[in-house]
Formats: C-alpha cells, structure tokens, sequence
C-alpha cells in the first residue's frame, strides 16, 4: 500500500505541476483557467487522501505511532491554513475560541493528522460556499488518565444517510461500502485508535438530518 | 544561466522538472534515475551542475545515501531534497541537503527553493 500511495502521489505530483502551468500560461482563456483551478483542488484533496493511506499502512505495518504532546491550538491553527488552502474557491471558518487555551495531547504529528482529515471532510460534505466550523474542547477524567474531548461542529455540512457513530468508533466490523464520501473520517478515527484515541459522530439536527458534530477523544499530554 | 541535474526514478517526474524548469530560465545539463548512477555522473562530469534536485525513495541507492556521497566529494553542492516522506526531512538535511521539498508541491515553491539555493 505504501508503495502505491507513493507512486500516486507521484502522478498527483505530476497532474498538479502541469495543471499549474496551464493556469499561469499568459494567453490562456479565464474560464479554462476557472477549471484548471477546480481540477488542482480535487487532486490536492486526493493527495492528502493518499497521505491517509500511507500512515494508514505504515500503522498495519507496526510502525510504532508518535506520543510526543502537543499543543492543540497550536495545531488548529495549522491544520485551519492547511484546510483552507485545499479549497480555494470556498471560503472556510474554523473558530477555535471554544478551545482551551492550556490543551495539550499525545500524538505528534498524527493530531494533525486526525484533525486535518476531519476538517476536510466536512468542509467536503458542506454545500455552503462558505463552510463555518466550531472547536471546542472540555477535559474529562477517563480511568484516571486526562483525555481532551474536542468537539467539531458543523451546522450544515452533512454525512451520508446511513452512516452513524459505529463506522468511526471502530467497535463493529467496518462496513465499506459506507465509506464513499466519509473516507476522510474514517482514516481520522483509524489514526486516532492508533494513539489510543477515538472519534465518535452523531447528527447535529436528526430530525432534519442536518448537521454534524465529531467528538475527538484524545490522551492528555500529562497523561503519559 | 544556472544548471541543474535532476534525480529521479520516475521518468514522468523528470520530464515534469526539465517542463518546468526549462520555462522558467533553468538548464537541465543531467538526469539520473537512481543514487548510485547519480553519483558515478556527477564525479564523471567535469563540470558540476548548480543544483541538484533529488528524490529520496529510488532502487539500488536512495536519495539520503546519494546525497552524502556528493556532498563528500563537493561539500558546497545545494542539492535541493525532494519527497512525499516528511519524516525524510532530518535524515536529508543531515546528509547535506540545502532545502527540503515536500510532495505534492506548488511549481513556484520548487522555483523559490531553486532561488534560495542559488542566490546562497
């Protein structure tokens, strides 16, 4: 998997670059230049996808997975310029001023990891043009140990019928073929096991089925 | 006008580069499709290219193990690194790599990293 990802990664590499020269080519027309711009936020939403698959394998492969602690507003804050990048032509608002400003937890890079697939998602999912997102985070005690919850919410983006906490929590079996679409959760929760993390989901407005709130539990940084 | 010698396993990637860079001002004087013949050209070649663009994950030799044989034979070599692994970043600046690119990258990061290394 790691080797096809990579070879991938390659041909993204190779489809960005050129779709990049067509849109900085002086003579080129501006609705081809529009397109062109479509076609590369695409190509770097499947590259990060295949980033997911690479630290997916690496994890089946038993590479131990990183506990250094980090900040998590920190962390937000670059994962919230990372995701707005991907999407040039939505505007996209991640307000974290519900995070506490003192959140620390395990994970290293894989928090941005988690975060940043998450993000993704729902910024994919939501037919807003300008997509609005809120992070909060409370501190609980689980078994003794601190686990930061971080709650991200959306009130208009909306996950596929059918699909609800159980393919995210990993306690049943995962189910593929609801995958389409929510790929980019599912790899999150996947990561967030990996560090003894998890991520569960529900509907924000089940009686419109509208909405959605990812809960991120994740270890404390003095959680050792 | 500043040289360049581009390594990479994948043929697609190095007509990519010499696409870019040769619109942009550059000239591609070498290729090398592994470490180990990047090594033999560039100790072959009498005249050293400016910068070096290299992949890390290639057979035979990979881009962390070419990279220290250059740089032992020309410690002033910029060689720019290239890869998808960001966990490579330390092991290539280690080596001797002036700049680390990350995969997937814009066309104008690689053309300010070839700015930096060259104005350097």
């Amino acid at each position: 998997m790691d080797l096809l990802s990579h070879d991938m990664l390659n041909n993204n590499q190779a489809t960005l670059s050129y779709l990049e020269l067509i849109h900085s080519s002086p003579g080129a027309d501006p609705r081809i230049k529009e397109l062109a711009e479509k076609a590369t936020s695409q190509v770097r939403t499947s590259s990060v996808l295949l980033d997911g698959i690479r630290q997916l394998s690496s994890y089946c492969e038993g590479t131990p997975a990183q506990t250094t602690p980090v900040d998590l507003r920190g962390t937000l804050a670059q994962v919230t310029r990372d995701v707005s990048g991907l999407f040039p032509h939505k505007q996209v608002t991640i307000d974290t001023t519900g995070l506490a400003p003192n959140a620390e937890v395990h994970g290293g890079q894989y928090v941005h990891d988690i975060f940043g697939h998450v993000l993704m998602n729902i910024v994919q999912l939501d037919p807003e043009d300008h997509s609005k997102i809120d992070v909060s985070s409370v501190r609980e005690k689980h078994n003794g140990s601190d686990v930061w919850k971080i709650e991200v919410v959306s009130r208009t983006a909306t996950l596929p019928q059918g699909v609800d906490d159980s393919l995210f929590s990993g306690t049943v079996p995962m189910d593929v073929s609801k995958m389409a679409r929510v790929s980019g959760a599912v790899f999150a929760s996947s990561i967030a096991r990996a560090i003894g993390g998890r991520i569960g989901y529900r509907v924000l407005d089940p009686e419109k089925n509208r909405g959605c709130v990812f809960e991120i539990s994740l270890k404390g940084g003095d959680a050792g | 006008m500043t040289t360049v010698m581009i390594v990479d396993d994948e043929l697609f990637i190095v007509e990519l580069y010499r696409d870019i860079l040769q619109l942009r001002g550059y000239k591609v004087v070498a290729t090398a499709f592994d470490g180990e013949e990047a090594v033999r050209k560039y100790a072959a070649s009498p005249e050293k290219p400016d910068v070096i663009i290299m992949d890390h994950r290639m057979p035979v030799m990979n881009g962390v193990e070419a990279t220290k044989e250059i740089i032992r034979s020309k410690p002033a070599q910029k060689i720019i690194f290239v890869s998808a692994d960001v966990l490579i970043e330390k092991d290539a600046r280690d080596a001797g790599a002036a700049e680390f690119l990350p995969k997937p990258f814009r066309m104008d990061d690689l053309i300010e990293k070839m700015r930096n290394v060259s104005a350097s």
